[in-house]
């Protein structure tokens, strides 16, 4: 059951949402509406409901609301501006109080937050963007080797989301081609599952080590982060060369030990962020009915890392129209094969992966596509109706799989529903299997305004 | 009798040029109509209402920028304004000579930049009675055209050209096996059109409505009517706003701008 601070939060933000929207309709039926001053709305509440509470995490129900308002202004006819704030609140202690930082390092969601806040700059062929921005690189659709700017939020790992990045992009167009360059200042971790969390696995019987805090990159001209990509497109194929400098933003240990008394020294476990040098190259083009893409990028460890490693994926979208089946307008086929390749390995290095953890192994992998086969397919039963089935096999150890059914009704343009399983199997040292306690329902209502 | 044969030889020679003349004939005017309607560049803001088979109805609103080079090959962006939950949903064309056109697929989303395969150009564009190749500047080179005689549509006298993909490749990218475009003679314009399927039965008739003579021999219509008569469905566009040679950049129709929200 939610705590009841918690539902009464929950509770401000649904009336919060309900006004708004009110607002909103009332407004647009005046031909004065939030659209009108360019204002973009859109109210979302989630239910998760598990069939099973963990060890650590007895809630088996967690409810979000959040509000998101998306401003969007031409200021000049050389110049835009873009503001997307957010109102957010669940009642399983995923957000706490408020803060605004250029580092987000906190643990937990800020109750308001600026997801988006970017000025536009044009000039000719050159445009700069200057804010807290996100990016979206690379052809494939489940796993982008290539696209390393952005952390995640992965309180919960399946319904993850990128995080803004407080950065400065220019782009120069000259015909089919574009460049662009992004230099970060500060770097910002990807948000992880909170220790207590369904999702973070508990620590093995008899385990004795001291956890240090996260030791973040301070911002400091050592610690600038780059990032470049050229896209071209020649004789019907898109072609991208890219490369990152900068920060993994999920973490590995720095294995180091702590004599706690005379005699008894433990383990220390601190977690690092490893600076990579990451060039890349993506490919897309079509065939017939196929549309075909591939994905590739080496991750070279600068410092605080070990393993040097290739990634790859390559898959193909086709779209089959009117197909002869009763009520069906239309299959979107989705197929992807990705894997990794461990190119150097620090055999002396005292940084562990997350997944090399001794006893954790796989609980805390943070790399399912090390050999992974992706299906997807997106049937489309009327203009308003359609069913998503999505299915990631990983093929490094023994048989495990994520599976999710989903299905999404518009009641009208403005309100919609999707509701549908999470679905995890497989050994319960294995990367999806791990997870097996935390098969679940979910159902989303989204309103826009 | 050697005068009987030579009439007869004659007559088979006139018969049998008679259809190159036709289809020169034909081709010549749809050249002419696409010189004739083209603008440097163009910016049309239209009203789309989509008229399902129970009548049911749905309202949307986009923004569609044209820019033709020199090399008479065209750029198209559409981009849907409304209702929120597409809006900022967009298409990107780069017209190819040949008719394998590049398109773009924008998904807000997931703000990706998707390219679309040459066979998905017929599948429905977001809900519409309008294919993705139905948003494209006709592709002369694309297709044989052939004149099916005269008609008078609304008063006007009209011609009536078939077109039909000029290649095997063409006709599996495409939705169509035949068009049926009714061409006004003393705009020429194109004001009707019949879509037929692969099986080539009458799938869609697309009509152009309030036509209005915009700058010199440019005419445009205000408004469309795409009628699915196969699953009696309409889709009907409605001009708002346009504006010609208003010196639109080549750089709008890249990626960049595909990708750009909210503008």
């Amino acid at each position: 059951m939610p705590d009841l601070p918690g539902a009464r939060a929950l509770l401000a933000v649904v009336a919060a949402l309900a006004g708004l929207t009110a607002a909103g309709a009332s407004a647009e039926d005046d031909a004065f509406s939030l659209a009108s001053l360019g204002v973009k709305g859109t109210a979302v509440y989630k239910n998760f409901s598990h069939f099973e509470t963990t060890r650590d995490d007895p809630q088996l129900i967690r409810n979000e609301g959040l509000v998101r308002l998306e401003v969007n202004r031409r200021l000049a006819p050389w110049s835009d501006a873009k503001v997307v704030g957010e109102l957010r609140k669940d009642d399983d202690d995923l957000t706490d109080g408020v803060s605004f930082q250029i580092q987000e390092k906190n643990r937990r969601r800020s109750l308001l937050d600026l997801k988006e806040a970017v000025l536009t700059l044009r000039g000719g062929p050159l445009e700069a963007g200057l804010g807290k921005q996100i990016y979206a690189w690379g052809t494939a659709d489940t796993f982008n080797p290539t696209d390393n700017l952005n952390a995640y939020d992965y309180l919960d790992v399946i319904d993850n989301e990128k995080l803004g990045l407080w950065s400065a992009a220019l782009r120069l167009t000259a015909a089919a081609t574009t460049a662009t360059f992004v230099v970060v200042p500060a770097f910002v971790p990807s948000r992880l599952p909170l220790p207590r969390s369904r999702w973070t696995p508990s620590l093995p019987a008899g385990f004795v080590g001291v956890a240090d805090d996260p030791e973040v990159p301070r911002v400091t001209a050592g610690n600038l982060q780059y990032a470049a990509r050229v896209r071209t497109t020649v004789r019907g194929v898109d072609v991208s060369a890219s490369y990152y400098d900068g920060f993994e933003h999920v973490p590995v240990l720095r294995v180091s030990s702590l004599a706690v008394a005379p005699g008894v020294v433990l383990p220390r476990f601190t977690p690092v962020y490893t600076r990579v040098k990451v060039p890349g190259l993506d490919v897309s083009t079509t065939y017939g009915g196929f549309e075909l893409h591939a994905e590739t990028a080496a991750r070279f460890v600068e410092s605080n890392g070990r393993d040097d490693r290739w990634q790859g994926i390559a898959g193909f979208n086709y779209t089959w129209e009117s197909p002869p089946l009763p009520g069906v307008e239309q299959i979107v086929f989705l197929a992807e094969y990705a894997r990794e390749v461990t190119l150097r390995s620090r055999s002396g290095s005292n940084f562990l992966p997350l997944d090399s953890l001794p006893g954790l192994g796989d609980l805390v992998s943070s790399t399912v596509f090390r050999e992974a086969l992706i299906g997807r397919a997106l049937v489309k039963l009327s203009e308003d109706t359609q069913v998503k089935l999505t299915s990631v096999f990983d093929l490094d150890a023994a048989p495990n799989a994520y599976v999710q059914p989903k299905v999404t009704h518009k009641l009208t343009d403005a309100l919609q529903v999707e509701a549908g399983l999470d679905l995890f199997a497989g050994e319960p040292q294995s990367h999806w299997g791990r997870f097996r306690h935390n098969n679940r329902v979910f159902v989303f209502v989204k309103y826009f305004f | 009798m050697k005068r009987t044969l030579a009439m007869l030889g004659v007559v088979l020679v006139v018969a049998g040029s008679a259809p190159t003349a036709w289809a020169q004939s034909a081709l010549a005017i749809m050249q002419k109509q696409r010189e004739l309607h083209r603008a440097a560049d163009e910016q049309e803001t239209l009203a789309v209402k989509i008229v399902d088979r129970r009548g049911a109805i749905k309202e949307r609103r986009l923004v569609r920028y044209t820019a033709t080079a020199p090399d008479g090959l065209s750029k198209v962006l559409v981009r849907f304004v409304a209702p929120r939950d597409i809006a900022n949903t967009g298409l990107l064309i780069w017209e190819a000579r040949n008719g394998d056109d590049d398109q773009w697929l924008y998904l807000p989303g997931v703000k990706k930049v998707k390219r679309i395969a040459a066979s998905g150009k017929k599948n429905r564009f977001l809900g519409t009675d309008f294919s993705f190749e139905d948003l494209r500047p006709e592709a002369l080179a694309a297709h044989r055209y052939e004149s099916a005689g005269s008609e008078a549509i609304d008063g006007q006298d009209c011609w009536i050209i078939e077109a039909v993909p000029a290649t095997e490749r063409q006709a599996a990218d495409s939705g169509y096996s035949k068009r049926r475009l009714w061409v006004r003679k003393d705009i020429t314009q194109i004001v009707k059109r019949e879509f037929y399927d692969a099986k080539g039965r009458l799938e869609k008739v697309q009509t152009d409505r309030r036509l209005v003579n915009v700058k010199g021999p440019l005419w445009r219509a205000d408004e469309i009517e795409m009628h699915d008569v196969q699953s009696n469905g309409r889709t009907i566009l409605t001009l708002e706003k346009r504006a010609l040679d208003a010196g639109l950049k080549d750089s709008l129709f890249t990626e960049t701008e595909l990708a750009r929200e909210g503008s």
